[in-house]
């Protein structure tokens, strides 16, 4: 198979995939809760860390990172590793503190209301409990907000519904695929209704086929439920098929060097010129830097990540 | 041919062995004791209730020490498995005091507590807790961090995080943790038994002893495989093997 093959297969793939998924779900959905349905941006003002390393050596991870993302947004933040992707990530998700700078959620024009500070990581490597089931994973964080027993049973539903994994509630976490489990995964943030969906190369380690599921899966689940998403990779195309915007990063330290907005529908296929044009000004700013790690190709060629 | 059907022709081989031994008479029988007599004292011991009245002795102390070192262990261990400070300091004196064979406390729980049962007991905590408190702390500090962050992210924190989170993550650790000391609490315990005389399984071995009825020594010791073979293979076996298969460390 061609690389363009598999790209515009990709395509109607995307389409047929979204005509049947849509329907009863998103009105379940929608019936169960409405509460910050896409009505959160976050602004990232002036974010720096650094690390210790060995004793007395500092690096710095990421250095004044300004980005405000709108409610509803679907942001990639292409960069190569080591650049503090990943740290800006966790800043976010309020798991590192930053040395100085703010991350502030900001509701929608004409909606109120408190943020709660929830904002919901997707890791690359499967992060769900093998001691719990399926259903029990999407319930966990359910469970802690002490939901009660019948809504959180039809919440848990519901979402596997959404990804498509009904009939695997009852299933332990090492009898999924891997793509499964990333399934799983994005079920356990949604159901908790996060503000943003911080998402970090969730898809990295799934193989061509399963990552291209997992592309139309997940922006079936953002045009539904209205999420703000911010998702980082290192793969370009990944960037440049999912994202209405792209945020380019550089490594040491981690600066935003550039971003481009895509206004473009979906399905997008990678053979269209004006993506094209943009992947290859990605390239050119990364071709200079031998230890950049960011990758072209449609995601065909990048098998061996 | 099934691992179950070679261990029967092995131990029936064993049997067999022991009995042409008997039969050629080389060795005296309160030397090397036959099959038939070593039943026959095993019979007298069932029915004049004596295994039973020191096993049950024994049982109790065990049940006692190794009960107070499994919860203590457990809670030590995770504590100090997620403390920097405690697992520098207490972490190395544990490894250091496990390196002392459990029976080398018996002087001091003597002067402590007198020749009684507290003694024996404190003996049997002292095997046990060393062992199930290190591998706990091994299993804390092996965690994958990412259930951690994961779990944090969803909004566990201290308590939450440790009984959803910390607890069944270090789980397949514990378990391990809790077998190991099961072995010393046992060993601890037999060890004190026979060295300070009251009723139980330690006794009924050195009396054989004294007794010079070799059947009698014999009998108490299969007793005493037997005991330690149903705790290993039926409980801690079991439970490490229904673990591992739902963590997914198997297949």
């Amino acid at each position: 198979m061609t690389a363009a093959g598999n790209g515009s297969e990709l395509a109607l793939e995307g389409i047929a995939g979204k005509a049947a998924f849509t329907g009863k779900t998103v009105e379940h959905i929608q019936g169960i809760q409405s509460e910050s349905m896409g009505k959160w941006g976050i602004k990232i003002q002036n974010v720096s860390k650094s690390f210790e390393v060995s004793g007395r050596e500092r690096i710095q991870a990421i250095k004044d990172i300004n980005l405000w993302i709108d409610p509803g947004e679907f942001v990639c933040l292409v960069g190569p590793s080591g650049c503090g992707k990943s740290t800006l990530l966790n800043i976010i998700a309020g798991l590192e503190q930053p040395d100085s700078g703010t991350v502030e959620s900001c509701p929608a024009e004409g909606h109120g209301g408190v943020s709660r500070g929830n904002r919901l990581l997707i890791f690359q490597e499967s992060a769900l409990f093998p001691w719990l089931t399926v259903f029990d994973n999407v319930a966990y964080g359910l469970k802690l907000r002490h939901t009660p027993k019948d809504k959180c049973v039809r919440l848990v539903d519901s979402y596997l519904e959404l990804v498509g994994l009904s009939h695997f509630k009852k299933a332990y976490i090492h009898q999924l695929s891997g793509g499964m489990k990333q399934r799983v995964a994005l079920a356990r943030a949604l159901v908790l209704d996060p503000e943003i969906l911080l998402m970090d190369e969730p898809f990295a380690a799934l193989d061509i086929k399963t990552r291209k599921d997992m592309y139309q899966l997940l922006l079936k689940v953002w045009k539904e439920t209205g999420k703000t998403i911010l998702f980082i990779t290192h793969n370009v195309d990944e960037a440049l098929l999912l994202s209405s915007r792209v945020v380019v990063m550089s490594s040491r330290p981690g600066l935003i060097k550039r971003e481009y907005r895509l206004a473009m529908g979906y399905p997008r296929i990678m053979e269209s010129a004006s993506l094209q044009k943009i992947r290859s000004e990605i390239l050119q700013a990364f071709a200079d830097n031998p230890a950049s790690e960011v990758q072209g190709g449609t995601p065909d060629e990048t098998m061996d990540e | 041919m099934k691992p179950w059907m070679n261990r029967v022709i092995f131990y029936a081989g064993l049997l067999v062995l022991w009995i042409l031994i008997g039969e050629l008479e080389i060795w005296p029988d309160y030397f090397v004791p036959t099959p038939f007599g070593v039943w026959q004292s095993i019979q007298d011991g069932l029915s004049d209730c004596s295994f039973f009245i020191g096993t049950l002795a024994s049982l109790k102390r065990i049940g006692i020490g190794y009960g107070i070192s499994a919860v203590a262990g457990v809670i030590l261990g995770i504590i100090t498995g997620r403390n920097r400070f405690l697992d520098d300091t207490l972490g190395s004196l544990l490894t250091g005091l496990q390196t002392l064979p459990s029976i080398c406390w018996l002087p001091l729980a003597i002067l402590w507590f007198g020749l009684n049962e507290s003694a024996m007991i404190f003996v049997v905590v002292m095997g046990a807790l060393l062992a199930i408190t290190t591998v706990t702390v091994s299993g804390v500090k092996t965690i994958t961090p990412i259930y951690i962050k994961a779990g944090k992210n969803m909004g566990a924190n201290g308590f939450k995080l440790l009984t959803t989170v910390l607890i069944p993550a270090a789980l397949p650790a514990i378990v391990s943790g809790l077998k190991q000391g099961w072995f010393y609490a046992w060993r601890a315990l037999m060890a004190s038994e026979l060295l300070y005389v009251s009723v139980g399984l330690g006794q009924l071995l050195m009396m054989g002893r004294e007794l010079n009825d070799m059947n009698r020594v014999i009998a108490v010791m299969l007793v005493l495989i037997f005991i330690g073979w149903l705790f290993d293979r039926m409980l801690f076996a079991n439970l490490e093997t229904a673990i591992r298969r739902r963590w997914g460390y198997e297949n």
